[in-house]
């Protein structure tokens, strides 16, 4: 079976657009969470939130004038990290007269999707009898597969272009997916990730089931606080996270910088059984992900030095801590360190997994354990695991081994199991 | 109204030209552009958008554009001539 490598990232995240600015941010455990006002007109209890920065400057560094008018943000979240995550694994984006690229393909899953585009243009267009003064673009910014789809024509993509949605675990799951195509031998190298716009008609359900935070609206930088004991729910993100996967063969024949190999990778669902429900976790289904993922990976758990975990700030944190001693084999004496990038940049949903994966390669290949911040306060069902979360980044040369884990509604689970290229 | 119905053809057809600077792809073509340029054989114009520049051409000269009348502009000069009919009633 073909080994799968990492050969390129993209990111646009709340507390970063870009692989250098995300990694400062990740490294100095800055948020990326702002008090977003219009929240407080419509009525929401949650009033911050995270909204990736500045990227209206740069639009013409991606799209032509056309592309600008028939793209909505999440399409735009997944095409700049798509594109960057291109330009960042050695690739120039080919011109539009190119032959397309049969070997490449992307899987690029959004969570809920064009809401905005929804919203702002085609519930009152319809509702005002004006479909004619609708234009041609609404279709392809509705759609499922629309983050893909852009996607494919930006870079002339010829190999399999679609779209997965698994909720919360989407990212993950684009990724887990687009390393299977590799092994089978069908692509040599992916797009995968995920991408989720940032429309208050997205978060307004989950203000309405209470899950998000609604205590520090005061101090949006503190608001997201996985692991606390004062967490309060999760802050709703958006942003998108691609990575280029390639086949091994392929980026050490063009001597590609390669950043990390996948080991492992597994999804499952839990069936709503066992405690597990359209919007919780069975705990049984949570282990036998992640010991499916470790399988894969052909390691001992004991390997594992980090864990990403899914950790969104609800009171399901102490839950998923706990769930991690039962599939590794290792108490709280002998526990990988643990961290959440939420912390960070809030839940970005269906880029979630995508934009954590990216921090987790970015970790992995740097050598550092980036802060899990707002936890000083660790919740006591987890006390034993405190010295385990890193407060402050740590320096570690000798990082080898991340799980990264992923849940969602559903009760779908996801599992990667990311090792540091070391050059064989 | 009766400045717009005092329009000519190049005038017409020089604010096209402005609406088209989004749409085409092949900008040497558009602006080389004749009324016989193809709109999506020259102009490289992506056939799903001209559903588009109608509407922008219905804003911009304040008529309705049928779906007869889409159907027969293949050419700008084809349009240029569509426009001028509706602005002379």
């Amino acid at each position: 079976m073909k080994r799968v490598v990492v050969s390129g990232m993209g990111v646009v995240a709340p507390n970063g657009i870009g692989l250098k600015e995300f990694e400062h941010s990740l490294r100095w455990g800055r948020s990326g969470i702002r008090l977003v006002p219009e929240l407080k007109d419509m009525s929401f209890a949650c009033l911050v939130g995270g909204i990736p920065p500045g990227i209206n400057g740069q639009m013409n560094d991606y799209f032509d004038a056309e592309r600008q008018l028939s793209i909505n943000d999440n399409m735009t979240y997944a095409s700049v990290a798509a594109i960057d995550a291109w330009r960042d694994a050695g690739f120039e984006v080919p011109s539009s007269e190119s032959t397309p690229d049969w070997d490449t393909g992307a899987i690029i899953g959004t969570g809920v999707g064009g809401m905005e585009t929804i919203v702002n243009k085609l519930v009152p267009s319809v509702q005002q009898g004006k479909i004619k003064r609708m234009g041609s673009s609404i279709v392809e910014q509705v759609m499922n597969s629309s983050v893909s789809a852009i996607v494919g024509g930006l870079l002339g993509l010829g190999n399999q272009v679609t779209s997965n949605s698994s909720a919360c675990s989407t990212g993950n799951e684009a990724i887990i997916d687009a390393v299977a195509r590799i092994r089978a031998g069908f692509a040599k190298r992916m797009l995968a990730g995920g991408s989720e716009g940032h429309s208050p008609y997205i978060w307004a359900g989950f203000d309405a089931m209470r899950v998000l935070c609604r205590k520090y609206n005061d101090a949006p930088e503190t608001a997201s606080r996985p692991l606390s004991a004062s967490a309060a729910g999760f802050v709703p993100g958006s942003g998108a996270g691609i990575l280029i996967l390639e086949e091994l063969e392929s980026a050490l024949e063009r001597n590609a910088r390669i950043y990390a190999e996948i080991i492992g990778g597994a999804v499952n669902c839990g069936g709503h059984r066992q405690g597990g429900s359209m919007t919780a976790p069975n705990p049984v289904s949570v282990a036998r992900c992640i010991k499916a993922a470790i399988h894969e990976a052909g390691i001992d758990p004991r390997e594992i030095d980090a864990i990403n975990g899914h950790l969104t700030a609800t009171f399901a944190d102490p839950g998923e801590v706990h769930n991690w001693p039962k599939a590794l084999g290792r108490g709280s004496d002998c526990f990988p360190f643990i961290n959440a990038t939420k912390s960070m940049v809030g839940h970005c949903l269906g880029a979630a997994g995508a934009i954590e994966c990216t921090a987790v390669v970015l970790q992995l290949h740097k050598g550092f354990l980036h802060p899990s911040i707002n936890c000083e306060d660790v919740h006591p069902d987890i006390e034993e695991f405190s010295d385990r979360i890193p407060r402050t980044c740590i320096d570690m040369p000798d990082l080898r081994i991340i799980a990264k884990a992923g849940f969602g509604f559903g009760d779908v689970n996801s599992c990667l199991i990311f090792k540091k290229w070391e050059g064989k | 109204m009766e400045l717009i119905k005092a329009m000519d053809d190049r005038d017409i057809f020089d604010d096209m030209v402005t609406i088209f600077r989004t749409y085409a792809r092949d900008k040497e073509a558009l602006d080389a552009a004749t009324p016989d340029t193809g709109i999506v054989t020259d102009l490289k114009v992506n056939s799903a958008r001209i559903v588009d520049v109608m509407i922008q051409f219905e804003d911009k000269f304040g008529i309705d554009i049928e779906d007869e009348d889409f159907n027969k502009m293949n050419k700008i000069g084809d349009a240029v001539s569509m426009i001028k009919g509706k602005l002379s009633y």
